[in-house]
């Protein structure tokens, strides 16, 4: 059943890796970290949920409106979070996405209450690849998330906003200097990583047929992981990093037991920040 | 004087004296089991937003894992009591004692590490012990918890409804308080707020940095274990999530709102946001909204928060106030 | 002057008017009870509730007991342990309460039991099924049988009705799914069946995808879950989503519940479970309740608002014998003797558990059916 968990991991890594590129991008442009992505990704999921189950919508409607949702939300956080406080250092933007991720989870858990919200099944057969039976699901999933990294790839190489979400990524000072409405770029780059979290909350919704309030928490902390591991700083580490830990992740439940699962992107970031903190494909960070 | 400077001594003690006259007599004007529980709470809670704020408050670290501590302290009296048939009075100091040793051995590998990646590992921690103790069920019973902690005996009577349970947790939060206030007035607490204010000047200044925070780290995490071997046995039952993020939020909620760096502090923010969300059904049932707002006001308005140090919100995580606050950090040679 | 004599002779008049409650001789019998309301088990919880609502409406219409009606004290536990021991702090310190029903998952009435029994308060659960927490305590009842009981029944169901030998188990991760476990194994290994692997899930989990891959490279006839409506749902989506169909799948009675229906649509046809009630029962004490539930909720009846049902009932008929005394009702209760509960008949063993008797259930079409071949 090797072949079979595989590719159970790389669906779940790739959903891992785009709330992880989610933290590089806004760690890349802003030098911040956000405590609320959990929840961006959770509101996503629900939208995304409640599209399918409400108001009956395609679900490939459902994912845009899941992605949008993320979007706006992450518009208003760094507004209220991160703009305010540009001055302030990077903590109390963090502790202001922690009161932000513990009033989203409670507003959630009083809205829709705690229990799980079931999905519908979406792409349910399976097909033969290669000799090997697979889930039509997993094989969308992750030609999704695929397509996702790529359209995110054709923004920030080959468009003009990207080159600016870069310059600012660089050295936000020059930047602003060379003309960039470096305020712009990172309410932008914040919005965007929102998206992408929320697409992976979409689709996880699918995948696993469950939305619930909870769900954003411990994605969020494996996204910190898959990022780390990584390299904070990296997009290809991200993906790399989701990858690994979701491919990891599914041969301990095949080789020991289920309820180890989750040890293994906590143990990763742990042993990685210890041993070696910038990651894979990160850069080697230094105090001036 | 302000009230982030407020620290006992002989001279103002006097004036504290009413206060405890109060808090002595409230138990006995007050009846009700419901508002008694509440105010054991508090007490919990003092000791864990004071012991967080050795280490984020007066040494300026980002530790995130306290609920674990607290964890290892409930679990550890849990199992003394259950399996040995310890008393609370021996449960109590070998909780704190086993948490503080995990402390030592988190401390050692992790505190070379700054900022957010400090936060991340000490994270990373947390869950990991919440999954191992969801899994070792043959020590901990895993997510059936460990129930039928026996409640503490005075002169061998146990202790039955909440009024005992004040009594006690009003004598050990004195208590602890007392020791902490004699840690910061000394060389040692000196020695924290050095690092916190600033780091690289500090060495610079001959103050071994490393071992004090180790130490700052392994006094903190010894309280918050002490404080959950009163949780254990006061609740009497013990199971794994209680001791997760969400936790830790919480107490970092108080010790933010009560105010880093300061003794009164955090015996605010615990009084202060236990007792809020009880105040009304309405605030209890919105009790994570409550908090999320409480802290993201305290931070937009008044970072110090209502007792604490002013300023620390801000540079918390700069290695030198002559740097930009960065993440890791490496050995000035 | 004069207004102040006015107010006082109006609280004169109106006092002994308040206190005056209408029609009823005497102060209402309070009974506590601790189940799900909100949570993953909600559905269960609220089953309950509406069950229990319907026996004290019946009740107080015909006169209460000995005259005072019954008051039932609701806490939300949400089956979880830690806050079962906290509202059992609370009932036992209140004294106006005589017993105690719940809690609904044995792990949820275990944590809770130490402090019903240093208080000496009666816990009458429902639901809970381990057989080692009725024996826990002098003080605590179960009315639904034990695993002791249901595995070995839905061994035999598995390997002598449906001639399925190669089994796996999933189970949940806590004190009901390992004894569930235990006691189906032991009884499917007496009868030859062959046990081909173990695996378990915690009750948040909602991956199944890895460990259903796991057990399908076992390649059993009939996997073995001892779980619950929400992730069975879940499971059966996920597994039709692997495309293994080609296996028979099991659950104890915990699963009958329509949420399950719900939830799990298709993917949950041609579920095997049990049940120790069922709506078309013709005796009349069922036939009774099941009109009187669908007549007010508009809703058939299931197996956790029988046996709540059956448990207000009991308790009440306990204290209509001996009075609100905590102590007398713990003895009255442990005398039942064939007491006729919609779930059957009801004695206590010494063990303060009974013995039920089981039917076969598999899911058709969408809708539970009794299994006859």
């Amino acid at each position: 059943m090797l072949v079979p968990q595989l590719i159970n991991g790389l669906t779940q890594g790739s959903l891992y890796a785009l709330i992880a590129i989610g933290f590089v991008i806004i760690f890349g442009t802003m030098n911040l970290v956000t405590f609320a992505h959990g929840e961006v990704y959770m509101v996503g999921a629900f939208v995304g949920a409640f599209a399918l189950t409400l108001w009956h919508l395609p679900w490939f409607v459902a994912l845009l409106l899941g992605m949008a949702a993320a979007w706006v939300l992450g518009f208003l956080i760094e507004k209220v979070a991160f703009r305010p406080l540009r001055t302030a250092g990077h903590m109390p933007p963090l502790l202001i996405t922690i009161g932000l991720s513990i009033m989203l989870k409670d507003l959630a858990v009083i809205l829709f209450g705690a229990e799980n919200r079931p999905v519908p099944s979406i792409y349910d057969q399976t097909m033969h690849v290669a000799g090997v039976q697979v889930s039509v699901l997993q094989l969308v999933i992750l030609g999704l998330a695929a397509f996702l990294i790529l359209v995110l790839r054709f923004l920030i190489q080959g468009t003009k906003i990207g080159r600016a979400m870069r310059a600012t990524a660089q050295d936000h000072e020059a930047a602003y200097a060379m003309g960039v409405n470096v305020n712009r770029i990172f309410s932008i780059a914040f919005a965007l990583a929102s998206a992408l979290g929320g697409a992976a909350g979409v689709l996880i919704g699918i995948y696993y047929n469950a939305v619930y309030p909870s769900m954003g928490a411990t994605a969020g902390l494996k996204g910190f992981a898959a990022c780390i591991l990584g390299g904070l700083t990296s997009i290809p580490g991200a993906i790399l990093g989701g990858l690994i830990i979701g491919v990891v992740e599914n041969l301990t439940v095949q080789f020991l037991a289920s309820g180890y699962r989750d040890v293994v992107a906590f143990l990763v970031m742990v042993l990685v920040l210890v041993l070696r903190p910038q990651g894979l494909l990160g850069r080697k960070l230094r105090t001036v | 004087m302000p009230l982030y400077d407020f620290v006992p001594r002989r001279e103002n003690v006097w004036r504290w004296l009413p206060v405890l006259a109060a808090l002595l007599v409230f138990p006995l004007l007050v009846r009700s089991e419901y508002l008694l529980r509440i105010a054991v709470l508090a007490g919990i809670y003092i000791i864990l937003t004071s012991s967080l704020n050795i280490t984020n408050g007066y040494t300026g670290l980002f530790s995130f894992g306290h609920a674990a501590f607290y964890g290892i302290g409930a679990y550890t009296a849990a199992i003394l009591a259950t399996r040995l048939g310890l008393s609370f009075w021996f449960t109590l100091p070998l909780a704190g004692i086993v948490a503080g040793a995990f402390g030592a051995v988190i401390a050692l590998p992790t505190l070379r590490l700054t900022g957010i990646f400090l936060a991340l590992v000490t994270i990373g921690f947390q869950e990991i012990a919440y999954l191992v103790t969801l899994n070792w069920i043959g020590l901990t019973r895993g997510p059936m918890g460990i129930p039928g902690i026996p409640p503490p005996a005075i002169w061998g009577t146990p202790l039955a409804g909440n009024r005992g349970y004040y009594y006690l947790v009003l004598a050990l939060d004195v208590f602890v308080l007392f020791l902490l206030s004699r840690i910061v007035t000394s060389r040692v607490g000196r020695a924290f707020v050095s690092i916190r204010e600033d780091e690289v000047a500090a060495q610079a200044s001959g103050v071994a940095t490393f071992r004090y925070k180790v130490l700052s780290f392994i006094i903190a995490t010894f309280f918050a274990g002490v404080a959950g071997a009163f949780f254990a046995h006061h609740a009497r039952f013990v199971s794994a999530d209680s001791f997760r993020l969400d936790e830790t939020f919480a107490i970092l909620t108080m010790l933010i709102v009560g105010g880093m760096g300061s003794l009164l502090g955090p015996v605010i923010g615990a009084v202060f946001l236990v007792v809020l969300p009880e105040a009304s059904r309405f605030l209890a049932e919105y009790r994570g909204v409550v908090y999320g707002l409480i802290l993201i006001a305290v931070i937009l308005f008044r970072p110090e928060g209502i007792a604490g140090v002013p300023g620390i919100i801000q540079t918390w995580g700069a290695l030198s106030r002559a740097q930009k606050p960065s993440a890791v950090e490496e050995p000035v040679t | 002057m004069k207004t102040r004599l006015l107010i006082t002779l109006l609280f004169v008049v109106m006092l002994p008017l308040a206190a005056m409650s209408p029609a009823w001789s005497g102060e209402p019998i309070h009974i506590a009870v601790s189940g799900p309301l909100t949570g993953n088990f909600a559905e269960y919880g609220q089953n309950w509730q509406k069950a229990i609502n319907l026996a004290v409406e019946w009740i107080n219409a015909t006169g209460g007991v000995n005259g005072r009606p019954i008051e039932i004290i609701y806490g939300d536990s949400k089956s979880d342990p830690k806050d079962s021991a906290a509202l059992a702090q609370k009932f036992t310190s209140d004294s106006r309460i005589v017993a105690e029903i719940g809690d609904f998952s044995s792990t949820a009435s275990m944590a809770a039991q130490p402090i019903y029994d240093k208080a000496g308060m009666v816990q009458l659960s429902p639901t809970t099924s381990h057989p080692k927490w009725a024996p826990g305590s002098p003080w605590s009842f179960g009315i639904v049988g034990t695993q002791a009981g249901e595995g070995p029944f839905m061994a035999r169901y598995a390997i002598e009705k449906l001639g399925k030998k190669r089994i796996a188990v999933l189970h949940i991760n806590n004190d009901w799914g390992i004894a569930s476990t235990e006691y189906f194994i032991k009884g499917a290994q007496e009868l030859g069946g062959q046990i081909l692997g173990v695996e378990s899930y915690f009750e948040t989990e909602k991956d199944f995808t890895a460990v259903l891959t796991k057990l399908r490279g076992l390649r059993p006839e009939l996997i073995y879950v001892p779980s619950f409506y929400n992730e069975m749902a879940l499971m059966s989506k996920q597994r039709e989503k692997l495309g293994w169909t080609d296996v028979a799948v099991m659950g104890p009675g915990s699963l009958y519940s329509p949420k399950l229906l719900e939830i799990g649509g298709d993917s949950v046809n041609s579920l095997y479970t049990s049940a120790v009630f069922f709506p078309s029962d013709p005796r009349p004490e069922v036939q009774k309740f099941v009109k009187g539930f669908e007549a007010k909720y508009k809703a058939t009846p299931n197996m956790f608002a029988a046996v709540a049902y059956d448990a207000i009932n009991l308790m009440a008929e306990t204290i209509r014998k001996v009075g609100t005394d905590r102590k007398a009702i713990r003895d009255e209760l442990t005398k039942t003797k064939n007491w006729p509960g919609v779930t059957g008949k009801i004695t206590f063993t010494e063990r303060r558990d009974v013995i039920k008797d089981y039917r076969h259930l598999m899911v058709r079409d969408g809708h539970f059916a009794l299994f006859d071949k």
